[in-house]
């Protein structure tokens, strides 16, 4: 009997404990389970703060990006693991809605990565082996990812809303559900309703605010004002109106109260000043890489030879990919106008000091060495030697060159344009690649000019085979570098990166005293103090606005300009260029130029 | 006039030749010098990203957790065997405790703990239990009650546990028994008093304490005892009086709180007396418009004033710990 009881006791003093421990440990492992979604939240938080380019021209071996991914994963794998942990609560405690509130918060979290999932992501599908016009394996391990992500965000999506639900039939007005419902929307990219549906609670907590008296109430209401006001701003960057963003932001900034919100707030008050002086961009497009190679008829001209002399010549045609790769692309497009530079650069300079040393000495203009200056090609003059005609001849096979080169960056560019619209970066170089066939459209002239004096075989080149390859400089695509210029205008009027191709253009296409104009109008969208790449972007267009005085023969504001150009500091060729060319000039009368 | 004519006319035409020449060798060899080359792009490297964070989320705590356990919502009072004082009224004693009992319990105002319970306590050796299961059961013994004491006698260790599972003790002392020789009625004189036993300093505060004579029947060759029940139950009301009213109450608010001390807008005219128990609640509605009440956190008054009291909330574990933070002033009390 006495066993018996002493049996009881032990039983009653074991069960009492545990029976407690059970239940104790649900609040226990809420509120840690909250401390950790908090934690993980703040994480979400900084994932972008390392990525401090775009990557557009290389997004291969992108370190940064592999990083993010890596610790988004993670993030993933914990949002997880806090998931399992209240829905193991919810089922423990059926009636308590805050489990609701932290698993349908736990689907925004998680959704705020899986609908970011092109940003994620991009970079693995960039394996494709242009040489063999295959995709590597890689292809296939993105298709899956993105995949698995794109299921994954509708899956929290879905779950969110029926989460929103089950709390709305505990508490109709749960004003947690409200803010769910409202980035829900969000991130089915209903960026109205979203806005709409933060502006009334906004409006609610307000009208509740001025009822109540309690200091703890107030504050909770402040710190949601300031939160949902960071949101509001988000949702107006992520819609580009950064305006409005900017109102919101403010707005968030007064409430002291939300201190992580405030933090946030904060921070990217000081980003915008940032990138507003540096231009530096605010997002991140999606590259969508073309899945089809365009072709392209690479022409090749050519010489014949009989016995060492030339017997005719010919283009050959030999259809190529064009591969869209941005790094790819940059450096031919880079090249060709290099190249383009030198052939225009090149008599001139191979001419300098000997021109010079006859200004100095008050002699003639050197023709009488025509390996180091070309003598114009005219009515009159057929060329002056055969060396010089040589000269003239391999100056249009290397801007023949150019022309293939440009043509095929074009169509590169182009494709990447038309798979990402709206990337600044692929349509300024589009841009770039035109404004080079549409310069070489008119000087053309001076490419082909040789051919009315040139003989093979002391034969006369036909009109018809003259105008086979005339027909490869007569591409003018000034329609379509306004084109790309006002779609840019439209979409990023201030973008720094944008305001300098503007002054490219206006210099090479429109008269000089209009691109002046154009260029000091622009001028004066730069805010003081703004850097592009470390460079002061007033002086790459003190750059364009020398050519053009150098054009107008404006030699007064030349001078200046190049005064200007010397107090910059930068080490730059072309400047040099420029200062030679004025010590060329600097007795006009002297020359004759074409 | 003719020849002059004549000459100017050849003076004239040889200056003509002469610039007509120089005009051609001119031309002739004009060089080439394309003075206009394009002047260099500008070619950017990347576009450079400074990317807006996604804002943080605000994962406000559960302001509305409540405690999943609480021991009683009325004062908890263990009923012990009266002590008899007098030495000559050990019949009495416990039949006195166990109409104390059922009085307390006809007040509907406090729960009572179970007599079998502490007789069950009382009658199992205790010693003997600890020695029995000491090694592996003495961490949760200890920790739930602590009720070996090798120091402490029997009658202390019973008082030790019946600390940790009430609220107070209803000590009852019979100070004289009066029983007229021959006769079957008596009267016993008694002093009682309910002391909290469980502060969080330790130390007893005595909430109540009175005396009173109660009438008693007993017939020795029947052993049948009966006590005069009005008297009894007139104690009882008095105690249940002196307690305030455990009822929710609409206008019974905290006041203010530092830390893990609240005030609350009630004070002695409320009948509360330092030592005294009570929660803090949330109300809620179900689906169906009843109320719901939530015990959140528990508080042993501290200090007393006229219309207000301060009080501690008890922190016994880590659900306490989880909880007070995030009671707020404005939150509905009940007193237990």
């Amino acid at each position: 009997m006495r066993s018996i009881k002493i049996l009881f006791v032990i039983c009653c003093y074991l069960m009492f404990p545990k029976l407690i421990c059970s239940q104790e440990s649900d609040i226990i492992l809420a509120k840690n389970a909250g401390e950790e979604l908090r934690l993980i939240i703040n994480d979400i938080s900084k994932l972008n703060n390392k990525i401090g380019t775009a990557y557009y021209s290389d997004i291969s071996a992108i370190k940064d990006l592999q990083d993010r991914l890596s610790m988004a994963e993670k993030i993933l794998k914990q949002l997880e693991d806090v998931e399992s942990e209240f829905i193991q609560l919810s089922e423990n405690n059926k009636t308590e809605k805050d489990y609701y509130i932290k698993l349908a918060y736990i689907d925004i979290a998680a959704l705020s990565i899986y609908s970011k999932r092109d940003a994620f992501l991009n970079f693995l599908d960039y394996s494709y082996n242009y040489d063999e016009n295959i995709y590597k394996n890689n292809r296939s391990i993105y298709e899956k990812e993105i995949g698995d992500w794109e299921m994954l965000n509708n899956k929290h999506l879905n779950s969110a809303k029926s989460r929103i639900k089950i709390i709305i039939n505990y508490d109709s007005e749960n004003i947690d559900a409200k803010i769910i419902s409202a980035l829900v929307a969000f991130y089915e990219k209903d960026y109205n309703l979203a806005i709409n549906d933060l502006n009334n609670i906004i409006l609610e907590l307000e009208r509740e605010k001025e009822e109540v008296t309690g200091f703890g109430e107030n504050l909770l209401i402040d710190k949601r004002l300031g939160f949902l006001y960071t949101w509001l701003s988000y949702i107006y960057f992520e819609s580009d109106q950064i305006i409005l963003a900017k109102e919101q932001l403010e707005q968030a900034t007064t409430f002291p109260e939300a201190d992580k919100s405030l933090t946030w707030s904060m921070e990217t008050f000081k980003k915008l000043d940032f990138i507003k002086h540096k231009c530096y961009d605010i997002k991140i497009l999606p590259v969508e890489f073309p899945k089809t190679n365009n072709s392209f008829d690479k022409k090749e001209f050519t010489f014949d030879y009989d016995n060492n002399k030339k017997s005719g010549y010919k283009v050959n045609i030999s259809p190529i990919f064009v591969q869209a790769k941005p790094e790819h692309l940059i450096e031919i497009t880079k090249n060709a106008w290099g190249k383009l530079l030198k052939i225009e650069e090149d008599p001139w300079h191979k001419a300098e000091d000997e021109i010079k040393q006859c200004i100095d000495n008050h002699e003639k203009i050197p023709y009488k060495n025509p390996n180091n200056i070309y003598v114009l090609i005219d009515a009159n003059n057929s060329g002056f030697s055969q060396i010089n005609k040589e000269k003239y001849i391999n100056r249009f096979i290397d801007v023949f060159e150019v022309i293939n080169d440009l043509t095929y960056a074009n169509i590169g560019w182009n494709t990447l344009v038309r798979a990402n619209p709206e990337n600044i970066f692929y349509r300024i170089y589009k841009i770039k690649t035109n404004l080079g066939i549409y310069y070489i459209f008119q000087n053309s002239q001076s490419f082909l000019k040789i051919f009315e004096y040139y003989n093979i075989n002391k034969e006369s080149i036909p009109q018809s085979k003259l105008k086979q390859l005339e027909e490869y400089f007569e591409k003018d695509p000034l329609s379509v570098i306004n084109d790309d210029i006002s779609y840019l205008e439209n979409r990023w009027p201030d973008n720094l990166m944008f305001i300098l191709t503007k002054m490219e253009v206006a210099t090479l296409t429109e008269e000089p005293n209009k691109a002046l104009s154009t260029i000091t109008l622009l001028e004066s969208k730069i805010s003081e103090g703004a850097e592009i790449t470390d460079t002061d972007p007033l002086y790459i267009s003190d750059i364009y606005k020398s050519y053009l005085f150098f054009k107008l023969k404006d030699w007064r504001n030349l001078v200046l300009t190049i005064d200007k150009l010397k107090g910059y500091g930068y080490s730059n060729p072309w400047l040099n260029d420029v200062k030679a060319r004025y010590l060329f000039i600097d007795d006009e009368n002297n020359f004759k130029v074409k | 006039m003719e020849r002059k004519h004549i000459i100017n006319y050849f003076i004239g035409a040889f200056f003509i030749y002469i610039i007509i020449s120089i005009s051609a060798c001119s031309k002739k060899f004009v060089p080439f010098i394309p003075t206009n080359p394009p002047p260099p792009l500008y070619f950017p490297k990347d576009v450079n990203v400074t990317l807006i964070n996604i804002p943080p989320l605000l994962i406000i705590d559960n302001e509305n957790i409540s405690k999943s356990s609480i021991g009683s919502q009325y004062f908890k009072i263990a009923i012990p065997p009266c002590v008899d004082m007098t030495g000559k009224a050990e019949y009495l004693k416990n039949s006195l405790s166990d109409i104390f009992y059922t009085a307390l319990f006809e007040t509907k105002r406090f729960s009572l703990m179970d007599r079998m319970e502490i007789k069950k306590i009382i009658e199992v050796d205790l010693t003997g239990l600890i020695n029995d299961t000491a090694k592996i059961n003495k961490q949760i013994i200890d920790k739930n009650l602590q009720i070996y004491d090798e120091s402490s006698t029997k009658a202390e260790s019973i008082i030790k546990i019946l600390k940790n599972i009430s609220d107070g003790i209803l000590q009852i002392y019979i100070t004289s028994d009066e029983k007229k020789p021959k006769s079957d009625t008596g009267k016993v004189w008694i002093d009682y008093r309910i002391v909290r036993t469980s502060g969080s300093d330790n130390e007893p505060i005595v909430l109540f304490a009175g005396s009173k004579e109660i009438s008693y029947n007993y017939n020795a060759t029947t052993s049948s005892l009966s006590f005069n029940r009005k008297h009894i139950n007139e104690i009882a009301n008095e105690i249940k009086e002196k307690f305030p009213n455990p009822d929710i109450q609409e206008n019974l608010r905290i006041t203010n709180k530092r830390g893990n001390v609240i005030t609350v807008n009630a004070g002695k005219n409320d009948n509360i007396i330092t030592g005294m128990l009570g929660f803090v609640v949330s109300v809620n509605q179900d689906l169906y418009g009843n109320n719901i009440v939530s015990y959140r956190a528990e508080f042993q008054v501290t200090e007393v004033f006229s219309d207000t009291f301060n009080a501690i909330l008890i922190e016994k574990d880590e659900e306490d710990k989880a909880i007070i933070p995030t009671i707020r002033v404005d939150e509905q009390i009940k007193m237990k």
